[in-house]
């Protein structure tokens, strides 16, 4: 890693080594959001440029060095670690390269976070067409490993609305592509194995900021996924995303239904098409607002996300229920679980979609009080045993989920995509050097 | 009333009956309102789409005109737009009754859906029965003096001309009225009663009926009278056209300085006027004329 480091501060590249590194959780590169899995990197480097990133991929390969690409650290699983290899910090390529309204689009480095995307965008009335649900993640992050958006259920996932993409693979070489392209399809959702995401052109769209919403409930599972199915297909509610919770130990799904607008609209539409079993009247809140708050980072949350054929989300989210509900330290730690119905987008090949015309997204994410007090032994492998059974029924694992510890993880995420990442791979970085290990029995390291 | 399609479902709500194909209503969606007021133009209509935030309208074809199985009057355009930016496709017909209107609002979610909802949508429209009689008071089809400005009554049209009140010029199109079977004086009865119809218009003379007969073989007859209004002399020129259902009047009222340019404008308006479709009748090519004084 010496040849690495001395070339970073010979060619004006930041670099940052172990004894520099910060004790603040939410900048220290030796942990990430989850906390769970800790490793100290040799270096943190932090190119502040395209030109400068393609430099550093490109030393990085020359001089053989794996190492992980880290954008906010927003991972639960450990994937932006790199014990003993490098971190490349894409936090610092934060710039909003330029801004078109009349073409609807914003061009936007990769380590730009999505709060300053939406400020940016609300000064001319618009936003992207969906936000993930935590703003605070970089693009570049979130577009890799497809995120769901806060309008998923009828925009999909963040990919969904990206035009074109700076490209930088592991070899260096900068890539400037669009959907026609194979590296798009491949980089969007690609958890970051065909290099790092420098920049991306995201469709905006003329928007109201105050989400005017209500809450819906549903005793009915059934029901509910078919109201959310119907809510995807009609496209009645740009917003609708909720969680499952416990009333008195029965489950209920709760979703949060509305449309950004100047007013409320009466009559709307959805109050006709599906049918809750409570309503609550509807609000106006300045959606930006609300999610720009902090997460606090203290609160280690380490994620499992779950998206399954939405055929089996009624039996899936029985199971998922009934399993929390038996075990006294989830049903401690897992008062609520996201629920979100969308339609895959299968442009993109890499990306966790399940068979099916739809899917449903399930969110766990155990609370804790502090960080310390984290992530138990004995919680990661109640959540391990949660994902193994969404796997057996067809589903796949958010890229950013807790390590789930599978060795043939490759093969369940990425299927038949698999031996086609890999020749994509082999061409750019055949020791597989960037993002090494996050996914086992891709590499044949691993 | 639309028929019901076999297969499609049928859901009746306060408002509308909303109506899908078997695959449900992801493919596309049918409502339709049987009594909609006030009468509006098509587009008009099309513009109060916007009033949901989540669609936008991008393209609107021109607006065609149909005519239903029942002889009525009717507007059919293709709306393309997006729904919560997503491209969708709108076919929305209206059918124009007395006071009211019929709205058939097609959506189709996807383009492999526009075709067969935008047909189903004309289907319905062909077929929307109100039973209303065909032998009523109605309005009928004539092109607009040129220039000139309409304010609708019920079914009476008003027409101005630009420099109204200045110029006192005045065309009235009386709404089309069945002619009694075997009353041959039928439409010379209505021009004597309009040459001295109202109270702000005194004749004093008028012409005895002269014969004339449109292009479109539509006979009828035209008279002219003299008298005051408001102390000014005013001419009164009647136009009324008989087909044999229906008698077409139409009357015009001149300052004597613009009478003759008036006359033209009369002629012509004469000339566009369309018999009224009979019960099973298509619209003809050559009556694809612009729809913009429809519901003036």
């Amino acid at each position: 890693m010496d040849g690495v480091i001395s070339w970073a501060r010979q060619h004006g590249v930041e670099v940052v080594l172990a004894p520099e590194y910060p004790d603040q959780p939410e900048r220290d590169p030796r942990r990430d959001f989850g906390g769970v899995v800790r490793g100290t990197p040799a270096c943190v480097l932090q190119p502040a440029s395209v030109a400068d990133l393609a430099a550093t991929l490109r030393t990085l390969a020359e001089q053989r060095q794996p190492y992980r690409l880290r954008g906010g650290g927003w991972s639960s699983g450990g994937q932006v670690i790199a014990d003993g290899g490098a971190v490349v910090d894409l936090t610092r390529l934060d710039r909003i390269v330029s801004d078109r309204p009349d073409a609807s689009e914003i061009t936007v480095e990769g380590g730009a976070t999505w709060v300053a995307v939406c400020k940016r965008l609300r000064q001319t009335g618009r936003r992207p067409l969906a936000v993930p649900d935590n703003p605070h993640m970089t693009v570049g992050g979130s577009l890799a490993i497809a995120e769901v958006g806060d309008t998923g259920s009828v925009h999909g996932t963040v990919i969904s609305q990206v035009q074109r993409l700076t490209l930088v693979t592991p070899d260096g070489e900068i890539h400037r592509v669009a959907s026609e392209h194979a590296l798009f399809r491949y980089a969007l959702g690609g958890a970051g194995l065909t290099g790092a995401i420098a920049e991306a052109t995201i469709r905006t769209m003329v928007r109201p900021a105050t989400l005017w919403a209500r809450t819906l409930g549903w005793r009915d599972l059934p029901q509910f996924f078919g109201d959310a199915q119907t809510n995807c297909d009609l496209r009645l509610y740009e917003i609708f995303q909720g969680m499952l919770s416990w009333v008195e130990d029965a489950p209920v799904a709760y979703q949060l239904a509305g449309n950004f607008g100047a007013a409320h609209q009466a009559g709307e539409p959805g109050l006709y098409e599906i049918w809750p079993n409570a309503v609550t009247v509807p609000e106006g809140r300045d959606r930006l607002e609300a999610l720009s708050a902090p997460i606090p980072w203290d609160r280690m949350r380490p994620g499992l996300v779950l998206r399954l054929p939405l055929v089996v989300g009624v039996e899936a989210l029985g199971q998922l229920s009934d399993f929390v509900r038996s075990e006294p330290v989830l049903r401690k730690h897992v008062a609520s679980v996201g629920i979100l119905v969308m339609k895959p987008d299968r442009r993109f090949p890499l990306a966790p979609w399940p068979e099916g015309s739809h899917l449903a997204v399930l969110v766990v994410r155990p609370t804790f009080p502090t960080r310390d007090q984290g992530l138990s032994a004995e919680i990661v492998p109640l959540l391990r045993t949660v994902a193994q059974r969404a796997l057996e029924l067809g589903g796949r694992i958010g890229h950013g989920s807790i390590d789930l510890e599978l060795e043939d993880l490759a093969r369940l995420q990425f299927g038949s995509e698999l031996e086609e990442l890999r020749r994509l791979r082999a061409k750019t970085d055949p020791e597989g050097l960037c993002n090494r290990g996050i996914f086992p029995g891709l590499d044949a390291v691993d | 009333m639309i028929p019901h399609t076999p297969g499609w479902s049928w859901e009746l709500r306060s408002d509308a009956i909303w109506t899908a194909p078997p695959e449900g209503k992801g493919a596309g969606v049918i409502r339709y309102i049987e009594r909609a007021r006030p009468l509006t133009r098509i587009r008009d209509v099309v513009k109060t789409f916007e009033r949901d935030g989540r669609f936008r309208v991008v393209r609107t074809s021109t607006p065609e005109r149909i005519i239903t199985r029942e002889g009525e009057y009717g507007a059919l355009v293709t709306v393309d737009g997006l729904l919560l930016e997503a491209p969708v496709q709108r076919t929305v017909a209206t059918v124009f009754l007395d006071d009211f209107y019929s709205l058939i609002d097609g959506l189709a979610l996807h383009a492999d859906h526009y075709v067969r909802v935008a047909d189903q949508v004309r289907n319905l429209a062909l077929n929307d029965a109100h039973w209303l009689s065909p032998l009523r008071r109605r309005r009928f089809y004539y092109v607009p003096p040129a220039g000139w400005a309409g304010v609708a009554g019920l079914l009476h049209a008003f027409w101005f001309p630009q420099d109204h009140p200045a110029n006192a010029s005045k065309l009235t199109v009386l709404p089309a009225f069945p002619v009694p079977p075997g009353s041959p004086s039928f439409i010379d009865d209505v021009a004597k009663d309009q040459l001295a119809f109202g109270d702000s218009f005194a004749l004093e003379t008028n012409s005895e009926a002269t014969p004339i007969v449109t292009a479109g073989r539509i006979p009828g007859s035209q008279w002219d009278g003299l008298g005051t209004a408001g102390g000014k002399v005013r001419y009164r020129d009647v136009h009324i056209l008989e087909d044999g259902r229906f008698a077409y009047p139409l009357i015009l009222e001149s300052p004597p300085e613009r009478r003759d340019e008036n006359l033209v404008l009369l002629r012509k308006v004469t000339e566009s006027i369309e018999s009224l479709p009979q019960v099973g009748q298509a619209v003809t090519q050559a009556s694809q004329k612009s729809m913009d004084y429809w519901v003036e």
